[in-house]
């Protein structure tokens, strides 16, 4: 990587880092500022790289975007768990007692709406890119749900299941044991389902690895450990290899640790940068370049979503004496 | 305080070479917090044979206590494992297998106890450090499989010391439905104390639980803030509780009585009060009441003339029996039941007293807002201690009882081999019969709307939220007429017990019966659920009406003296502190 002038370069072919810029503008000015940054970077001859080895992959990539109205929209439903392309998964305020009772329900977007499905009882669902869902059952019973109605298990004892963006795998954690009930401290192991060869495949053996998303545009996989006792972010790429991207070298907390995600993340269109919502009692936005590793506070916001025209988009509302806020931040790579 | 770390393999050589004890706990956090969910002991079975777990629960969630409330440490023992730094959990996340970020200690009796949802970044201790009983090793969070704030705490029996998870979850409860051996070392009936295997105690704070203000304790005034006393003032002339949002307040001293006054003798009441100075020099009082004279005579003490004039011997004076001799009175008694004038010639006497204990009556009326499908027929009688009534409900062949050609009023279950059931006729046994004088239990909110919701998936059953429905309880007979208090405020109210019967149309299959209250507008108002919610405080103590008690209406006083603190939350049915037996038939 080189720097040259007032941008940052990535050599083509290297998939390492494109850094990213974050900037907080209120809603309209971002467009211009976004197209204005990025005619400038190109006057000056530096432009975005996008470091992908197989750019083929992309195809097909459905990303999870959202414009603000659609946001608001899915912010002010009651229950909101999950929100993904036009899936929202609703579950009642289970509370510390933990009573489940139906479980959450799916209700789909529709004319900018959402629409209670009746389809409940489930753990977890997200969007493929036609028209099945990736649900989780309460009884850890990860499925393909076509929408009318056809259902198929896929893994049993399956927990925090996520879809790739490609449509094409899914990966999540998933019990040892592959019982019905998650009984805290069993073990469980990151596993990765391909769709077209209906295989299993187990991504790393140590039950202290969990929160697993798969990296568009690669077989990489992003993922939580704490097998440093600090909760970090770890890369298990293709060939069974792992590394540790944040905290490293850190034993206990401080002013240095950089938080992992919850159940939000979005990677950025072409490139190997995710952006997450990290909840710690409040909500931040934050990127990590999945090659170099680099992070940085973005903002406040969970439900991050990427915004049609360029950036990512987020609910702000942490702070009751302002309210609910839509915010957008651009990023220039 | 927390000692220096070792390493694991002095930790293991050390532990195991000490004699296995008998697990013993403190209450690992604030006594503000409460149990959300309890062990599942088998089809979501608590300790005490409640409902309130969820299938597969290993351990003890406590809830009701906000962020990075402090967690201790239950015992001493060595850090095992601690995982940090996990972000705020949702069903069926899986970081730190699910306990997010945790702590597990090895304690020196081979057992492990996991805390587990901690907060992130909320000072849990080092790897390996050896820590005492009650220090702090974390905040409450929501961290890994959670759903809203709470610790999770977890016994494992029969470990390794090494692996954090090796041996088995055990119910730190013991019960009717859980094991033997309670881990608690004061489990304190169901909610345990801070009290440390080695007799160290953190007793509850006076302001655990109350909300922020001015509180009395005894006669000291003592202002609460954030669950702590911020200041305690002893009142001079003791201290007055007020009603729920009003601040208590010490009393105002008595006025001066002698404020402005001459010197000399005043009558203030019966009391022949000496002035000096506008101060009270000296007091008597008068045995026959004082006597107000002229101004510039001095006040003094009258004379009883009662007997003037009347022959030697009893006469009534009101209410008062007196005995006369030689124009003088001897003595006056009040006559509890008043005085019946006698012929002349026969000494006046006092009315007979048609009982010995003002609370005795022998059946309680239909309640005014009881639905007509309740039944309200019970028979009552005081027990020894004169503080319980002990209800006997009628069946359909005991003429003894109200209503015995319904077993509407009959208690099922729970037989109470100790006593018998009393035939109020002839005072012997008639058989034996469940007599439960108290028992404690929380409005549930959450099994409420689940019966709510059940109701829907059973024809013809509709939803009630007209009533409560109290977990921990016992049943409650039909109809029974019941006390709920709020042990925080003191606030007391009348209610019935409405029942659907198990799996009939307030209950699920598996909940039992009898444990729902009335919710009218009127006991809800008057506990004043809008203004301190149940969550605060939504432990409620439950015990038998007392005669003259109105449902919706405040509790009365008809009752002697309170049963002593240690037995105050007990659950056990024949506590010998609520119900006292060997007297015959009670």
């Amino acid at each position: 990587m080189t720097r040259d002038g007032a941008c940052f370069q990535t050599v083509p072919g290297n998939p390492s880092a494109a850094r990213a810029k974050w900037r907080l503008t209120p809603g309209a000015q971002m467009i211009s500022r976004t197209v204005r940054a990025l005619l400038l970077a190109a006057l000056a001859g530096c432009k975005p790289q996008y470091a992908i080895d197989n750019i083929d992959a992309w195809e097909g990539w459905q990303p999870h975007t959202a414009d603000e109205d659609t946001l608001r929209v899915a912010a002010s439903l009651p229950d909101l768990a999950t929100f993904h392309r036009d899936v929202a998964l609703l579950c009642p305020p289970f509370g510390p007692e933990r009573n489940f009772g139906d479980g959450c329900e799916i209700a789909l977007l529709s004319d900018g709406i959402f629409v209670p499905t009746g389809r409940n009882g489930l753990m977890a669902a997200w969007r493929f890119d036609d028209d099945r869902v990736l649900t989780l059952d309460a009884g850890l019973d990860l499925a393909l749900d076509d929408l009318d109605g056809t259902r198929t298990v896929i893994a049993r004892g399956a927990l925090d299941p996520r879809v790739a963006d490609d449509g094409h795998r899914a990966v999540f954690s998933q019990l040892e044991s592959g019982a019905s009930i998650a009984e805290l401290g069993e073990s469980a192991f990151l596993t990765l389902y391909d769709f077209e060869t209906q295989t299993l495949e187990r991504i790393t053996d140590d039950p202290r690895d969990s929160a697993p998303w798969l990296v568009p545009g690669s077989s990489d996989v992003l993922f939580t450990s704490a097998r440093t006792g600090i909760a970090s972010l770890w890369l298990a790429s293709g060939d069974g290899a792992v590394r540790q991207l944040t905290n490293i070298g850190l034993q206990t907390m401080g002013p240095s640790f950089v938080p992992v995600p919850s159940r939000e993340l979005v990677f950025l269109p072409e490139s190997r940068i995710a952006v997450f919502s990290a909840h710690y009692g409040t909500h931040e936005l934050w990127s990590v370049d999945l090659d170099s590793g680099t992070t940085e506070n973005i903002g406040p916001g969970r439900l991050v979503a990427l915004h049609p025209d360029g950036g990512v988009v987020a609910v702000h509302d942490d702070d009751p004496s302002v309210g609910r806020q839509v915010v957008r931040y651009s990023v220039s790579l | 305080m927390r000692a220096h770390a070792v390493s694991p393999l002095l930790l293991y050589v050390a532990f195991s070479s000490t004699p296995a004890t008998a697990a013993e706990y403190a209450w690992p956090t604030t006594y503000g917090a409460y149990v959300s969910a309890y062990f599942d002991n088998g089809g979501t079975t608590d300790w005490q044979c409640g409902g309130r777990s969820y299938s597969g629960h290993k351990g003890t969630d406590i809830a009701g206590e906000p962020r990075n409330t402090p967690v201790y440490a239950g015992s001493a023992g060595a850090v095992i494992r601690r995982y940090d730094g996990f972000s705020d959990g949702y069903w069926g996340n899986w970081d730190g297998g699910g306990f997010g970020n945790h702590v597990a200690l090895y304690h020196s009796d081979g057992h492990t106890t996991i805390y587990g949802h901690l907060n992130a970044w909320s000072g849990l201790p080092d790897l390996y450090e050896e820590i005492e009983c009650l220090d702090a090793i974390g905040g409450i969070g929501t961290s890994g499989n959670s759903t809203g704030l709470h610790l999770h705490f977890e016994v494992r029996v029969g470990t390794d010391g090494v692996y954090y998870y090796s041996g088995s979850a055990d119910d730190p409860f013991t019960g009717a439905c859980s094991g033997p051996v309670s881990h608690w070392v004061d489990q304190n009936v169901g909610t345990p104390t801070q009290t440390c295997g080695d007799g160290t105690i953190i007793p509850p704070d006076f302001c655990d639980g109350k909300m922020n203000g001015l509180w009395c304790d005894g006669d000291d005034l003592v202002d609460c803030l954030a669950g702590d006393v911020s200041t305690r003032e002893p009142c001079d002339h003791g201290c007055a509780s007020m009603p729920l949002g009003v601040p208590d307040q010490c009393n105002a001293g008595p006025a001066e009585f002698c404020d402005g006054l001459m010197d000399g003798l005043w009558c203030d009441g019966d009391d022949l009060v000496l002035c000096d100075d506008d101060l009270t020099a000296s007091s008597e009082t008068c045995a026959d009441g004082c006597q107000s004279m002229p101004l510039g005579v001095p006040d003094q003490c009258a004379e009883d003339t009662t007997c003037v004039g009347l022959m030697n011997g009893l006469w009534c004076d009101g209410d008062d029996l007196v005995d006369c001799l030689n124009d003088d009175v001897v003595s006056r008694q009040t006559c509890d039941a008043g005085c019946t004038a006698m012929p002349l010639g026969v000494p006046d006497e006092c009315a007979p007293v048609p009982g010995d204990d003002a609370c005795l009556i022998e059946g309680v009326g239909d309640s005014p807002t009881a639905p007509e499908s309740a039944c309200n027929f019970m028979d009552w009688e005081m027990s020894p201690d004169g503080y319980y009534l002990i209800s006997r409900f009628g069946t359909d062949t005991d003429p003894t009882t109200w209503g015995h050609t319904s077993t509407c009023g009959y208690l099922q279950g729970h037989y109470d081999t100790f006593g018998c059931r009393y035939d109020y006729q002839t005072g012997a046994c008639v058989d034996y019969d469940d007599q439960i004088p108290w028992v404690q239990g929380h409005v549930d909110w959450i099994s409420q709307d689940m019966f709510d919701a059940n109701a829907a998936y059973y024809p013809g059953n509709v939803p009630h939220p007209e009533y409560f429905y109290v977990a921990g309880a016992q049943r409650f007979g039909c109809g029974a007429t019941l006390r709920v208090s709020n042990p925080e405020t003191g606030d007391c109210v009348v209610v019935y017990a409405e029942d659907g019967g198990p799996g009939q149309t307030y209950e699920g299959p598996g909940y039992g019966g009898r444990r729902i209250l009335d919710a009218s507008p009127a006991v809800s108002d008057y506990l004043q659920i809008d203004q301190w919610g149940w969550l605060n405080a939504d432990t409620v103590y439950v015990e038998w009406g007392l005669p003259g008690d109105v449902p919706g209406e405040a509790c009365g006083t008809c009752e002697s003296t309170p049963a002593d603190d240690a037995s105050a939350g007990s659950l056990t049915p024949w506590d010998p502190n609520h119900m006292q037996f060997g007297v015959d038939c009670r």
